[in-house]
């Protein structure tokens, strides 16, 4: 491990990494001078120092020790592409790593080769290494740590794990400690104890768990391993010898440079969803533009119909001399095949749709298009909720359903006034408003429908004062005049205040 | 004098049949969206509102008539053709007054998309740039006044992506709309039976003002009768 000088510890002293849980403190790793002094990992923190009380101990850090492990994944990328990490037991405060070497040893020049080569090369981690090799990832797993001889790299001969395992404890099986405990009372001290028993007495006193392990290290049931997989970097860019100082060159550049990047995404079955550009002034300044997709895309012509708008405001300064083109966000993209029928349908195409609200999200930002989900709540002004157009938004979850419609009891007005309108009224007949002032317009009730009661949810708005008309009862009314008025009115009564009216709306025509 | 009329009624006919095969474009046919109404029908050469084409329906503040009307077409539309509907509103145009999606029914609720646009040069912008994808079977957008260049460039592009195009504009009760090559032009205004719609001008129309009740239940529209009886297929279906 790369540590502060400060930091270090003197690989003389013994030392182990702890863990804090609810029994109490537990070492996780020891060193190799701890170990020689009789520590084990998921020792008591306590009992460790009663043994040897000039202990150095550190708190663990897993986090840290996770991303140790992925750095030296990617180390090994030199070695296979087939890396996976495995911390399945924390509690043992050591890591490890598989390389999957399938049919790739040759290229180090054969089996020990690589494993002296492995060997030196993580010497750079400056951690102690135990190397093992075998036909299954659990073989080499338990000739990495069981092997006899510790540090020599062990290496299983090809088509003989059955008989190199044998002798190896039941440990290496990576069982749950409890069941190894029982088998060890049971007699069963080797891996190669459990060859002559039946599969079918050791599932049924212990469940299939022995015997998945035993078939996992002798080959004979496959073993998923979780292979990491860095991410890929899809990128191009271009220096110019000479800036680039007018429009139509750098739009040109921008051309270009998208074809190459759109020609490796086909290559790879990849979508784009989010694209950076980055330009580069002579006066070492950068400007950058970011352009969102819908739906994963491959087409240049599309992607540069999306920059085209946006490239203008590119300042180029006393010249552009370099672009970087990256994607910053892709999906795999599944080509999908076309209708079958000869119906020249454009709504059916999925594509044509993400391309135009890419268009209109490009230009009017991505909050201007959507859809109408449904909120649940009474007063009519909550009711419709905005929900992004599916996929404009690369952040939301695209799969939200939205609610089924539900009819209304009473019909609702048209079109909503957002915030609603003081309106005045001027008389009443029995409590249902006769005439009344909008927009300095006097307008006799020809017929007037209500009242309908509707009240904010009790557990909504708890921050408005008793005040507010927001926070009173609602009484809806529906005024229509003989002037083809149709309004929605509103009266808002509060405990406190005095009973206000408001125009919230209006509808298509009066009632029927 | 006969044969004047008689020649007169054959060159009207001759013109509309020119009319309605102008109207396919390339190998994809226009429809036509009938009314149902024969006396509204009757005044409109084509028998109807057609698409691909732009259509304007002028509205007042105060009542949602036009509103109405721009969704039973669009309603309609989805009848011809699949698609969805886009309604294209900026804050400024429209008073402070929304479309309240609530009151739509379920089936326009999940295939209108909505666009929101900030700036007043854009609506005309998104306006022809969803005609155009193709990807709508109506396009409804909330507008002023369009004037003659706009209103040829917004029906080649409902030609072009084959949809109905209708320009929902917001004017004042006694204003005359100004002139515009829309095939059709509506004024909705809200009377105490219904809906009045008047046919102010267009393509081979004859102007004229109906009082129409719309069934939120059929999707139908129906006239109502002068008598002031109600709508008379009501009552042969009660009957």
């Amino acid at each position: 491990m790369t540590q502060p000088e400060q930091n270090r510890i003197d690989p003389d002293l013994p030392f182990a990494v702890t863990r804090r849980d609810p029994l109490g403190i537990f070492l996780t790793g020891c060193n190799r001078k701890a170990r020689a002094l009789g520590l084990r990992p998921t020792m008591r923190l306590t009992d460790a120092r009663a043994s040897v009380p000039e202990l150095v101990t550190r708190t663990a850090n897993p986090e840290a020790e996770r991303q140790l492990l992925q750095e030296m994944a990617r180390f090994g990328e030199r070695y296979a592409p087939w890396i996976a990490i495995d911390d399945s037991d924390p509690a043992q405060g050591d890591g490890g790593l598989w390389l999957d070497m399938s049919g790739g040893t040759h290229l180090f020049g054969g089996e020990k080769a690589l494993m002296t080569d492995v060997g030196r090369s993580y010497q750079v981690f400056r951690c102690t290494r135990r190397l093992g090799l075998a036909d299954t990832p659990a073989a080499a797993f338990a000739a990495a740590r069981y092997a006899p001889g510790a540090g020599i790299p062990s290496l299983l001969q090809s088509g003989a794990t059955r008989q190199a395992v044998a002798g190896f404890p039941l440990d290496a099986l990576r069982l749950v400690p409890a069941t190894i405990r029982v088998l060890n009372r049971l007699g069963f001290r080797q891996i190669g104890d459990l060859y002559p028993v039946p599969r079918a007495s050791m599932t049924i006193r212990f469940g299939p768990d022995v015997m998945l392990r035993l078939d996992q290290i002798l080959g004979r049931h496959r073993e998923h391993l979780a292979f990491e997989h860095s991410p890929r970097i899809y990128e191009v860019g271009h220096v110019w010898p000479e800036p680039l100082g007018t429009a139509d060159s750098i739009e040109r550049a921008v051309q270009v440079l998208l074809w190459r990047l759109c020609q490796t995404l086909r290559g790879n079955g990849i979508g784009l969803r989010r694209l950076g550009l980055r330009f580069q002034r002579v006066n070492n300044m950068t400007v950058s533009l970011i352009s969102a997709t819908s739906a994963p895309c491959q087409d240049e012509t599309h992607l540069m119909r999306l920059l085209r708008d946006r490239l203008p405001g590119v300042d180029a300064g006393f010249g552009i001399e370099a672009i970087q083109i990256r994607a910053f966000q892709t999906q795999r993209l599944c080509p999908e095949q076309g209708s079958l029928t000869d119906l020249p349908d454009d709504a059916t195409d999925p594509d044509a749709c993400h391309r135009l609200i890419d268009r209109l999200a490009g230009r009017l930002g991505t909050h201007s298009v959507y859809r109408f989900a449904r909120c649940q709540s009474y007063l009519p002004e909550r009711i419709p909720v905005r929900q992004p157009y599916p996929g404009v938004s690369p952040e939301k979850s695209d799969s939200k359903e939205l609610p089924a419609a539900v009819p209304l009891p009473v019909p609702r007005p048209i079109r909503l006034i957002q915030p609603a309108e003081d309106i005045e009224v001027l008389s009443f007949d029995a409590d249902k408003p006769r005439q009344v002032r909008w927009r300095r317009l006097v307008l006799q009730a020809a017929s007037v429908q209500g009242p309908e009661r509707l009240m904010r949810e009790w557990w909504r708005d708890f921050h408005l004062s008793p005040w507010d008309h927001r926070s009173g009862r609602r009484d809806y009314y529906r005024f229509d005049d003989h002037q083809g008025h149709s309004l929605w009115l509103c009266r808002v009564s509060g405990k406190q205040t005095a009973s206000r009216w408001f125009v919230q709306g209006w509808f298509e025509g009066p009632p029927p | 004098m006969p044969d004047t009329l008689r020649r007169l009624d054959y060159a009207r006919r001759l013109l509309t049949d020119i009319e309605r095969s102008r109207h396919t474009t390339g190998n994809r046919a226009g429809w036509i969206i009938p009314l149902a109404i024969p006396a509204i029908d009757s005044c409109i050469s084509m028998g109807g509102i057609n698409a691909p084409a732009l259509h304007e329906i002028h509205g007042r503040i105060g009542n949602g008539v036009a509103t109405g009307f721009a969704l039973w077409l669009a309603r309609q539309a989805l009848t011809h053709r699949n698609g969805s509907v886009f309604w294209i509103s900026a804050p400024h145009v429209a008073d402070s007054d929304t479309l309240y999606l609530p009151a739509l029914d379920g089936e326009l609720q999940d295939r209108l998309t909505l666009i929101e646009v900030r700036h007043r040069r854009d609506i005309l912008w998104a306006f022809e740039e969803v005609l155009n994808s193709g990807q709508a079977a109506a396009v409804i957008a909330e507008t002023t006044e369009i004037n003659l260049t706009t209103a040829r460039r917004l029906q080649l592009a409902s030609e072009q992506g084959h949809c109905l195009a209708i320009a929902l504009c917001r004017s004042g009760a006694d204003v005359k709309p100004a002139n515009s090559v829309a095939r059709t032009r509506w004024r909705g205004t809200s009377c105490r039976e219904g809906w009045l719609l008047e046919l102010v001008g267009g393509r081979g129309v004859r102007p004229g003002a109906w009082k129409v009740q719309h069934n939120a239940t059929t999707f139908s529209l129906h006239l109502v009768s002068p008598t002031g009886d109600g709508p008379l297929s009501e009552r042969y279906d009660a009957a």
